[in-house]
């Protein structure tokens, strides 16, 4: 268990900063990020409520029109800046010490 | 009501017993409900959404215990209201009749209430047997 701030990152919620950190093609949703990580939804949003409420993460609405689309808007996430910096403070927290401490973060 | 309505529903209803962000959630949900195939992959979402209900809760045990009474409560609620409307219809009804506004030919017309006469109209004076008048 890491701690980030007030947020106790555990396993699952550092896959989630993870996939969020690495997204460059599109955003993801709750659904995608379910599918992406395997994980199921009841485990997820507990987690995004988390990372929300501790600020790693920001959710934001799709800017669409439902009667165009046919559909109803989605909730993108995406890392903040604090998320940015807990996940690779979190990321050389577990590898520093098997690489001797000597790795550095690029 | 079609099933996936039925969803609808209990994801909506889910989503209020969150303990916050339930109007963000609600919509997220029906959102990504309506993306899902119909069938298993719909069920096992509005299942993971009450997993996640259930995790976010303070004191879930609570709430297990509190859902059921909740709903049996509701049900009991429902019934009693819809017994005092009938009764408060009964009594209306027999009101009526027994004040003699009821249909003709009913009880009522022998229980026919005097006219009550508005208090600015001024009495005629009584009139007793020898002729005298007292106002």
């Amino acid at each position: 268990m890491i701690m980030a701030g007030t947020v106790k990152l555990n396993i699952n919620a550092l896959r989630v900063l993870a996939l969020l950190y690495h997204a460059t093609d599109a955003p993801y949703y709750g659904l995608t990020i379910s599918r992406s990580l395997q994980m199921g939804n009841g485990t997820l949003y507990p987690i995004l409520d988390k990372l929300e409420d501790g600020g790693l993460v920001a959710g934001s609405w799709e800017d669409i029109d439902p009667r165009q689309e046919g559909r109803r808007p989605r909730r993108y996430y995406e890392l903040t800046g604090a998320g940015v910096r807990a996940f690779e403070a979190a990321r050389q927290a577990l590898f520093d010490p098997a690489w001797g401490g000597n790795h550095e973060v690029k | 009501m079609k099933s996936n309505d039925r969803l609808e529903t209990i994801i909506s209803w889910l989503a209020h017993e969150l303990p916050q962000r339930q109007a963000v959630r609600q919509q997220e949900w029906l959102a990504e409900l309506e993306s899902l195939p119909a069938g298993l992959p719909r069920l096992k979402f509005a299942l993971g959404c009450f997993l996640a209900v259930w995790k976010l809760q303070p004191d879930p045990v609570a709430r297990f215990v509190g859902w059921p009474l909740r709903f049996l409560w509701s049900i009991f609620d429902q019934k009693s209201r819809q017994v005092a409307a009938a009764r408060q219809t009964n009594t209306i009804f027999f009101q009526q009749r027994f004040d003699g506004i009821g249909v003709s030919g009913m009880p009522g017309q022998f229980f026919k209430r005097p006219e009550r006469l508005p208090p600015e109209v001024d009495l005629p004076p009584m009139q007793f047997n020898d002729g005298s008048e007292k106002s």
